[in-house]
């Protein structure tokens, strides 16, 4: 083996650097990161709220980058590399009893892991799933017909409005009333009032129907949270922010709805979700509805596809 | 055998009948194709290829024709460029030397180009047998497409034949120029081919007159599955120019880097410094190629994935964030080591130049940026873990570190570029049209980012844009109260009149002789707005303003293209005559340096078949979108396995025969006597 000064050298120079700089890292991802995810993901950095089934993969992906980045450090200058190797090739010559006995105990202890690895999962294979599932072509076209009415839809709304059938009061959107006003004074609302009243009275009939039939699971304000949630495994969809409903079309969306957990593609899993198939219970009319009053709850818009560009 | 034909075995099927051979399979597929509609058997609709399944083998054989044509398409760019900036020399052996590295470049295509005919014969056979039906409706639409295609294969094989053969006596003087000029005829030629086959395709995907809300336009195309609109708005379809622009980026980087793979065999293999040191230059200058395509590339693959978007959003959701977004995961994986890979040559090459030392201070922190980058790049949001998939997992995380990889990138570059210069050259006193220039490059920056300013995008006019107000602007530890509101738009204004503004303080600073600084400064701030400001603020509009994150990315690559263009123009003028350290010490580089060429082109290949695979996937059920579907037994989308399998295949055999190609080349010299030989400072 080396010299006492040799060795010395050794532990300064790149070798020593490697042997701090991997447990650290390793370290760090383990117990840094997570810390980083919570904070990230709800400000709060112990939150252990999204620590789900494939907690940790990230770590590990950041630690092969690390151990990449740390060898593309030692590699690039030939002088750096050499130190490195230096004392590898001196360890191999080494004459030893202890050498022997890390030849043989370091590849054993690798396959220990490995084999702790591979025994040691059960999960569900998280590397299939996708976030969002495709929609049968049927749905992906679809518009709302009650954010793109028909002219007789409008006529139809009016003259409910006119007759009473559609009751307006005080606890009645803005938009409505003042609809109603100008139409009660027998006066002509321009079509952008008009339309807007429409979809106002729309999302007021959706919500009524979310509150009945999708307030326990998804909360009142559609966060997930309803009084229902915490029984499931996954938790049901949370509208608010950009990650769910935000992206979507809102054919999509409807397809969700209508056909449940149970009608998701095989591919793509696993899905774990407990949503019902509200084809059985709810009209296509009311799922509309229902889909206008979620984006409304959650402050979100449907994604809208954007213009061809040079068309 | 007759003494002709044994004549001809041993000469004349050596090199030059390979391209005859080549072309006339692919002429005799085209023209047999032409015959499609009148001997199609209508009842059949689908045949296996010898029993096996005719996706797998129209999958293989296509990709391989894709790669195999990137090749031929993209070396002649960059050969003929090579050619010309060696006719500009005015020292000749400094001339000599680059235009035999152009030769050699050109030497390579002339092998590729009769495989690349053969397997687009090959391909055209396979699709004409095995689907018919399908067939006889894309030539109903392109017929008359596939003569200017056949005719400009004729143009391409003989163009070429004259540019390769005709070099030695093509040498000097105005036959140099017609040379030159034959190099630039090659790949119009080329590129004519390429956009008329990427009609072919791109129509698959987004055949136009089925745009929802045109119920005239549908009309007017269609009745049924039979199209009756003009064959040129089949041609020009939606996807089609995106797919031009990538494809033609993505062949001058392909190009590059498996000529920079092949100096780094044929430097490992060298007997002589003298070979070595060529083969080092010529692995230099393939990785310069692959890595200025390489950088712009990520900007033309989301314009591409913006159209996708745009014209069926189902589509675009499939493509980011659903049944291929995993693979998207895998060409994040591979897009992030082509760039350490090229970085990583590049900084190895540091040693090789006199001064270089005097910058290699700066690669920690480089390499430091790039692999952060790299693992935000990465990280998938598919998978509900650890929270961190909530910011670095979305679009405004992915388009940040990318600026900021190609902007380290280009750092890298400017280092290599003055390792040896020692001094600033003052711009001024370089006259007129050293000013001239560098104004023209901040005039065309701030052009394109003052257009995209006052462009209805960003316009408040638009009820769209005007209806997201901001009442206070969060940043990342805080949030700024500015009294009042503005749109979301308004704040992406500013941030582009910001860059304007640095773009015009980093031509003072030039003209006042600090233009180094000047550089540094626009490089940070650009940094700064494309990177950390639009990062944070990406997120605030994708929260509150969804419409707009579209407006973020495009804000984000023009502040970073005008901040290139001008820090290459400063870049240029500021070392223009500067005084040297010495010269270049070409084959003083390690063998692991070789290792990252061939790395490089590696990934490239298994990039591309995995993209081609993503781009073709995403029809999923069709042939063609929404028009003809695919009703084969083999229609289904394969698994993330099964495409694993698959482009590892195709990409393997590609290598292999590639490799198989050059060999060959090589039989005729392996003497970069041949070929040029010492570069000298290159």
């Amino acid at each position: 083996m080396a010299e006492q000064g040799g060795l010395k050298s050794a532990v300064r120079g790149p070798l020593g650097r490697t042997l701090l700089f991997v447990p650290a890292v390793w370290l760090a991802t383990r117990y840094a990161l997570p810390l980083l995810g919570g904070w990230l993901a709800s400000d709060d950095w112990f939150s252990m709220k999204h620590n789900l089934a494939s907690a940790g993969l990230e770590g590990t992906l950041y630690f092969a980058l690390a151990l990449l980045g740390w060898s593309c450090w030692l590699a690039y200058n030939e002088q750096r590399w050499q130190q490195f190797l230096a004392p590898v090739w001196e360890f191999f010559a080494w004459k030893h009893p202890l050498r022997a006995a890390i030849l043989v105990v370091s590849p054993l202890a690798a396959g220990a892991m490995a084999l702790a690895a591979a025994g040691g999962g059960g999960g569900p294979d998280m590397f299939n799933a996708i976030r969002h599932p495709t929609p049968p072509d049927a749905f992906s076209h679809m518009e709302n017909p009650f954010r793109h009415p028909t002219a007789d839809m409008l006529e139809q709304f009016d003259a409910q409005l006119s007759s009473g059938e559609i009751v307006v009061n005080a606890s009645t959107e803005d938009e409505l009333v003042a609809y109603a006003g100008v139409l009660a004074a027998g006066g002509v609302s321009n079509d952008a009032d008009r339309r807007r009243a429409f979809e106002r009275h729309s999302t007021e009939q959706g919500r009524e129907l979310f509150m009945v039939n999708c307030r326990p699971c998804h909360g009142t304000k559609g966060m997930g949270d309803g009084p229902m949630a915490a029984a499931q495994t996954r938790s049901p969809a949370d509208f608010t922010g950009v990650e769910t409903i935000a992206t979507l079309v809102e054919g999509a969306v409807f397809w969700r709805v209508k056909e449940g957990g149970v009608k998701l593609p095989r591919e793509g899993g696993p899905w774990e979700s407990a949503m019902p198939r509200w084809e059985l219970d709810l009209s296509d009319d009311e799922i509309w509805k229902i889909i206008m009053a979620e984006y409304d709850l959650a402050g979100n818009a449907p994604r809208e596809p954007e213009k061809l560009g040079g068309h | 055998m007759s003494a002709t034909a044994a004549r001809y075995c041993r000469r004349g099927w050596n090199y030059r009948s390979r391209p005859a051979a080549g072309f006339s399979l692919l002429v005799t597929g085209l023209f047999l194709l032409l015959a499609a509609p009148a001997t199609a058997a209508d009842e059949v609709a689908y045949r296996t290829v010898l029993g096996i399944s005719p996706r797998l083998v129209v999958w293989v054989v296509a990709e391989l024709h894709l790669m195999f044509a990137a090749l031929v398409l993209g070396v002649p760019i960059f050969a003929v460029i090579v050619e010309l900036v060696g006719y500009l020399q005015s020292d000749p052996d400094t001339a000599r030397r680059y235009d035999a590295l152009a030769y050699e470049f050109t030497r390579l295509l002339s092998g590729a180009f009769a495989t690349t005919a053969a397997f687009g014969g090959l391909l055209t056979f396979t699709l004409y047998s095995s689907y018919p039906a399908f067939m006889s409706h894309l030539t109903g639409v392109f017929h008359s497409t596939f003569y200017f295609y056949a005719l400009l294969f004729f143009a391409e094989g003989f163009t070429l034949y004259v540019y390769y053969y005709g070099w030695k006596r093509m040498a000097r003087g105005r036959s140099k120029i017609l040379h030159i000029w034959l190099g630039v005829q090659l790949n119009l030629v080329g590129t004519a081919l390429m956009v008329i086959a990427n009609s072919w395709a791109t129509y698959m995907m987004s055949p136009p007159g089925l745009e929802q809300g045109a119920a005239g336009t549908l009309a007017s195309h269609w009745q049924g599955t039979q199209y009756i609109g003009s064959t040129w708005d089949a041609f020009a379809n939606y996807l089609w120019m995106p797919l031009n622009i990538h494809r033609m980026l993505g062949n001058v980087a392909f190009g590059g880097a498996i000529c920079g793979a092949y100096a780094a065999i044929r430097f490992l293999g060298s007997r002589s410094d003298r070979e070595r040191a060529h083969y080092d230059w010529m692995g230099y200058v393939g990785n310069f190629i692959a890595l200025t395509a390489l950088i712009p590339l990520p900007f033309a693959g989301y314009y591409l994935g913006r159209e996708i978007y745009s014209f069926n959003a189902t589509m675009g959701q499939d493509m980011m964030g659903g049944t291929f977004s995993w693979t998207f995961i895998l060409q994040a994986v591979f897009v992030g080591t082509l760039f350490i890979a090229g970085n990583f040559y590049l900084w190895s090459g540091m040693r090789r130049i006199p001064g270089g030392e005097r910058y290699e201070r700066y690669v920690p922190w480089m390499l430091g940026i790039l692999f952060c980058c790299f693992a935000v790049w990465l990280t998938p949001h598919n998978l509900p873990a650890g929270g961190l998939e909530k910011k670095f997992g979305l679009m405004p995380a992915k388009n940040a570190v990318i600026q900021l990889m190609i902007l380290t990138t280009f750092a890298g570059f400017l280092m290599y570029r003055r390792s040896n210069k020692v001094g600033e050259v003052s711009v001024r006193a370089q006259g007129r049209r050293a000013v001239l220039l560098l104004l023209s490059a901040v005039a065309v920056g701030a052009a394109m980012l003052l257009r995209y300013a006052g462009s209805g995008e960003l316009s408040d006019a638009n009820p769209e844009i005007s209806r997201f107000v901001v009442e206070r602007l969060p940043v990342a530890f805080a949030s700024i109260d500015f009294g009042g509101s503005i749109t979301w738009a308004a704040t992406l204004r500013w941030t582009l009149y910001h860059q304007v503004a640095w773009l015009g303080i980093a031509v003072l600073l030039t003209l006042r002789d600090r233009g180094r600084l000047g550089q540094a400064l626009l490089v940070g701030v650009t940094a700064l707005h494309a990177s950390a400001w639009l990062f944070q603020h990406g997120f605030s509009i994708m929260e509150k303003a969804n419409p707009l994150v579209r407006q973020v990315a495009v804000s984000q690559v023009l502040i970073l293209l005008s901040c290139l263009l001008l820090a290459t123009a400063m870049d240029l003028l500021l070392y223009r005559g500067a005084a040297s350290l010495g010269e270049i010490r070409w084959g003083r580089m390690h063998r692991r340096s070789q290792f990252s060429l061939l790395l490089l082109c590696v990934f490239f290949v298994f990039n591309m078949g995995l993209m081609g695979f993503i781009r073709s996937g995403l029809r999923k059920g069709w042939h063609v979108v929404s028009v003809i579907k695919d009703s084969s037994a083999w229609a289904g989308t394969p698994s993330n396995l099964e495409m694993a399998v698959v482009v590892s295949g195709i990409s393997i055999t590609f290598l292999l025969m590639v490799s198989f190609v050059f060999w060959t080349v090589n039989l005729v010299s392996t003497d970069p006597g041949h070929t040029g030989g010492d570069p000298g400072s290159g």
